[in-house]
């Protein structure tokens, strides 16, 4: 009994679902940020579903292995990086084609472009993709970490400011 | 008329931001006003009977400014959703220390916030 | 009624019941479906990219706002503020109401964009020369991070600031309430 209770996560079936789940949810969120060009989707929604998929499996299997499996340190630096990306392409579009924003892999490229083709738009939208997904999981983490419960349901201060 | 409805729907969250006690049923209100607003700005930009405004296969650009819907209020309002989930995440932080500090949501409970 | 007259009304119903109704849970759970509803609202307005968004969106916060108020007082703290403020609010917000309808009576009526009405709007434009400019068939796409990528960079410091405050804010134990317990242990 005293096992169970010391397991963390959710029960038997919760943990297997989310076993078989959570790569499919990941794989879909990654093709929702690549194809942004030509399907609705984008940098945004997949980096949150991306985010659900670590989300999913922190609830499932527990804080610790939510964790081990992606820390939070690490996704608040993934998310610093992803936003160093974002203004490294800012400044290099203001370097190669003097202006800022300006599609600085793209000149001379009109037209339609599929991945494999030179746009910025993709080095944008995965660097969305990333700030965002590791963001919101950061801040899952932080607020689903903190358990405060105040004994006997008596409404008491917990502080009290000596003045 | 759907107009109308939209500013119905701001004018209840409106009431539940002023008029409410507990600070998550403040938060809801802060909700539901961000929904009204999103969806007035998308029916001002719609199209009776317009498409999305994607370039399918088989269609050129002159037939998407036929028919496509105004991709702007939309592009304005996808900025807006993902802005206030950081917001709402920021208020759920501020609930959870003021329950730790005052074991209440009630706000008429939490003096030291008053001026 | 239109579609959207439906789901609108539908929508204030569960705004209303949200609002008014005593657990916590339930009206978390009812705020759920005000945002499940505006995601079906946005599908049938040609918005396919803001229904997938506001869909996740809205399952990350019910997930974080049950995992905030979980565990903690679910009913207790129920009615109003004091009658005099309720009155004088409730009359406001029916002015804002009857000027917000008054406004709108002038504006096109639903399903004529405001596009059509004018030459050369920048919509129209974007509908007509963002996939061959930006290179992204997805004119949402192309609007978002190739015309307006400024907004997207505010964008990105705006939740960066946001997550920042929730950790700062959250950071356990706070440094001041722990320098406090320790005082107080070495009262103890």
């Amino acid at each position: 009994m005293s096992d169970l209770i010391k397991r963390e996560g959710m029960d038997l079936v919760a943990k297997s679902i989310t076993g078989w789940l959570k790569g499919f949810i990941f794989l879909f969120g990654v093709y929702l940020v690549l194809h942004s060009h030509e399907t609705p989707g984008g940098g945004f929604a997949g980096g949150i579903i991306i985010a659900c998929a670590f989300i999913l499996f922190t609830l499932a299997e527990g804080q610790h292995a939510g964790m081990k499996l992606l820390s939070k340190t690490v996704a608040a630096q993934l998310a610093s990086v992803g936003a160093l990306i974002f203004l490294a392409a800012t400044v290099a579009g203001a370097c190669r084609e003097g202006a800022f924003f300006r599609d600085f892999l793209g000149a001379g490229h009109a037209g339609i472009r599929s991945f494999f083709e030179k746009n910025a738009i993709y080095i944008y939208d995965l660097a969305l993709a990333l700030v965002v997904s590791m963001l919101i999981y950061v801040v899952f983490s932080v607020t689903s970490a903190v358990h405060v419960t105040v004994k006997d349901g008596k409404r008491r201060m917990l502080r009290q400011r000596r003045s | 008329m759907e107009y109308a409805l939209c500013l119905v729907l701001i004018a209840i969250g409106l009431y539940g931001v002023v008029v409410k006690k507990n600070v998550v049923k403040i938060v809801i209100s802060l909700a539901i006003i961000e929904y009204g607003i999103n969806v007035l700005l998308v029916l001002i930009g719609y199209r009776s009977g317009g498409c999305a405004p994607i370039l399918e296969q088989g269609m050129t650009a002159a037939t998407l400014a036929v028919t496509g819907v105004d991709p702007l209020p939309q592009a304005l309002v996808l900025t807006a959703i993902m802005i206030n989930l950081g917001m709402l995440f920021l208020m759920v932080a501020i609930c959870i220390r003021l329950y730790e500090r005052y074991g209440t949501f009630d706000i008429t409970e939490m003096r030291r916030l008053k001026g | 009624m239109s579609l959207f007259a439906i789901l609108l009304v539908l929508m204030i119903i569960g705004a209303i019941i949200a609002i008014e109704t005593t657990n916590l849970l339930s009206s978390i759970v009812c705020v759920g479906a005000v945002g499940f509803l505006i995601s079906i609202a946005f599908l049938f307005l040609g918005a396919p990219d803001l229904a997938i968004t506001q869909l996740v969106v809205e399952a990350l916060c019910l997930i974080v706002l049950i995992r905030a108020t979980i565990n903690r007082d679910l009913t207790s703290v129920t009615g109003d503020r004091e009658f005099f403020g309720l009155t004088v609010t409730v009359a406001m917000i029916l002015v804002f109401l009857v000027i917000g309808v008054k406004i709108f009576d002038d504006f096109p009526a639903l399903g004529q964009a405001v596009m059509d009405r004018m030459a050369n709007t920048p919509s129209s434009s974007y509908l007509a020369r963002g996939a061959e400019q930006t290179g992204a068939k997805n004119v949402i796409t192309a609007l978002i991070l190739g015309y307006r990528n400024f907004d997207a960079l505010g964008q990105v410091a705006v939740i960066f600031c946001a997550v920042l405050g929730a950790l700062a804010i959250l950071r356990w134990p706070a440094k001041k309430d722990q320098k406090e317990k320790d005082s107080e242990a070495d009262a103890v």
